[in-house]
């Protein structure tokens, strides 16, 4: 955010692109912008898109970051999304990553501290990404356990600024929660595993994840319980 | 990200589990524990009516916030969970009471569509399929000495949807017969589990 506001120049194509995108959404809650015609956002995607496999060639992480943002934004043809490409460019994303060592656990690694933050948020951004789109798709996962190094989340990996606090909660949990769906894909939606109709069976593997789920559930802090109304400024962004 | 996103996504993942085991209920083996069937039974009646509610209680603040790219499959996942309640429903009482639940829920997300795709995508979505009464087409054999009584007599059962006296006569301009079969890989793919 810093660099943006020095310049939009300072941020890599593929990003800017990307944001651009989703913010797009709300171009007529700005006063400045809603009198005038919204952007060609059919072109934009497009452009976007070719920034970031141009950017493969040489990923760096705002590579990974923009095409994460870009799954995001609403489809070319909402009632009609193209799931197929969809998915295609989240395990092309997952690859890309892995190039970028994004399965690894960093902790140690000779970069400053930023980027390591910078590195784990990512990787579990990614986690997620993969392990959502294929239970919404019906398709396999392509994370294995054992090649994901990658330590767990703590509110330090986020950056020190009262504006994310909430945010990097949200975050926090919404990956542990994605690592109980990882079992659950595993254990109930794996092409050997839907096999499985013995209902005691089910309910013998069901009844521990049902419970930490629960469990889960009962300890969202409370900026993240439902009672809890969003203030008038709307959340514009996606972490 | 508004905090939204977390209990749909919670929904969602207690749905995936839930439904793997009431679609089991449905298939053989046969299951004679009763207190499981029960307890099954419970949990998603519970489920669904707090998943419903939730979607229903959001405002036009909500609505607008940000949703993230997996929401317009949860909020058509509620409404499938609700339609496998239905099918499987074991009495005439519990069966009209989740088709009342699933009509709330579609005319909820029809008229909360007009601010928010996720749910314009789920609305057309559901009430495709069920028009095409694709939606949960179980065919269970049922005979008489089955502990588990299935509303039939004996022998084949088909329980689609558009047997359960769930009719859309609105469909807002969507025209069934031009409609792309293979954009609909989500739920076509859900019964298989």
């Amino acid at each position: 955010m810093e660099k943006y506001t020095k310049s939009y120049r300072c941020i890599d194509a593929p990003l800017l692109g990307a944001v651009y995108l989703n913010a797009i959404n709300w171009w007529f809650y700005d006063s400045n912008l809603s009198n005038q015609p919204a952007i060609d956002v059919t072109n934009l995607r497009r452009l976007t898109l070719q920034a970031i496999q141009s950017s493969y060639h040489r990923p760096r992480l705002s590579s990974i970051e923009a095409v994460l943002l870009l799954l995001q934004c609403k489809p070319e043809d909402p009632l009609n999304p193209d799931h197929t490409f969809a998915w295609g460019l989240t395990a092309q994303a997952l690859s890309v990553g892995e190039a970028c060592g994004l399965h690894l656990d960093a902790s140690d690694w000779a970069i400053p501290i930023w980027e390591r933050k910078l590195r784990k948020r990512l990787s579990w951004a990614l986690y997620m990404q993969d392990i959502w789109t294929a239970l919404a798709h019906g398709r396999p996962t392509h994370i294995s356990e054992d090649d994901w190094a990658v330590r767990d989340l703590d509110q330090d990996d986020f950056l020190e600024r009262d504006r994310l606090q909430t945010e990097g909660k949200q975050f926090l949990y919404m990956v542990t929660l994605s690592k109980t769906l990882y079992l659950v894909v595993k254990r109930f939606y794996t092409q050997k595993s839907t096999a499985l109709q013995d209902t005691v069976e089910l309910f013998a593997v069901a009844e521990p994840i049902l419970a930490s789920l629960d469990s889960w559930y009962t300890t969202l802090p409370s900026p993240l319980t439902m009672d809890h109304l969003p203030p008038r400024q709307l959340y514009s962004n996606g972490t | 990200m508004y905090a939204g996103n977390i209990h749909l996504a919670y929904y969602g993942v207690k749905i995936n589990i839930l439904r793997r085991l009431v679609r089991s209920t449905a298939l053989a083996p046969l299951c004679l524990d009763i207190p499981m069937l029960g307890s099954i039974r419970q949990q998603a009646h519970e489920t669904a009516q707090r998943a419903t509610s939730f979607v229903e209680s959001l405002r036009l603040e909500h609505l607008d916030a940000f949703w993230y790219f997996a929401a317009p499959y949860l909020f058509s996942l509620v409404g499938s969970f609700c339609t496998l309640l239905l099918v499987t429903s074991l009495t005439p009482a519990e069966r009209d009471h989740w088709r009342e639940t699933l009509s709330s829920y579609l005319w909820t997300l029809r008229v909360m569509s007009k601010s928010n795709e996720p749910m314009h995508y789920a609305v057309n979505r559901l009430e495709g399929v069920i028009l095409r009464g694709l939606e949960h087409v179980l065919v269970v054999a049922v005979d008489g000495t089955s502990p588990v009584a299935f509303e039939a007599t004996p022998g084949n059962f088909e329980a689609y949807i558009n047997g359960f006296g769930l009719t859309f006569t609105e469909t807002d301009g969507f025209d069934v017969n031009f409609m792309d079969r293979d954009a609909f890989d989500f739920l076509s793919h859900a019964p298989h589990y």
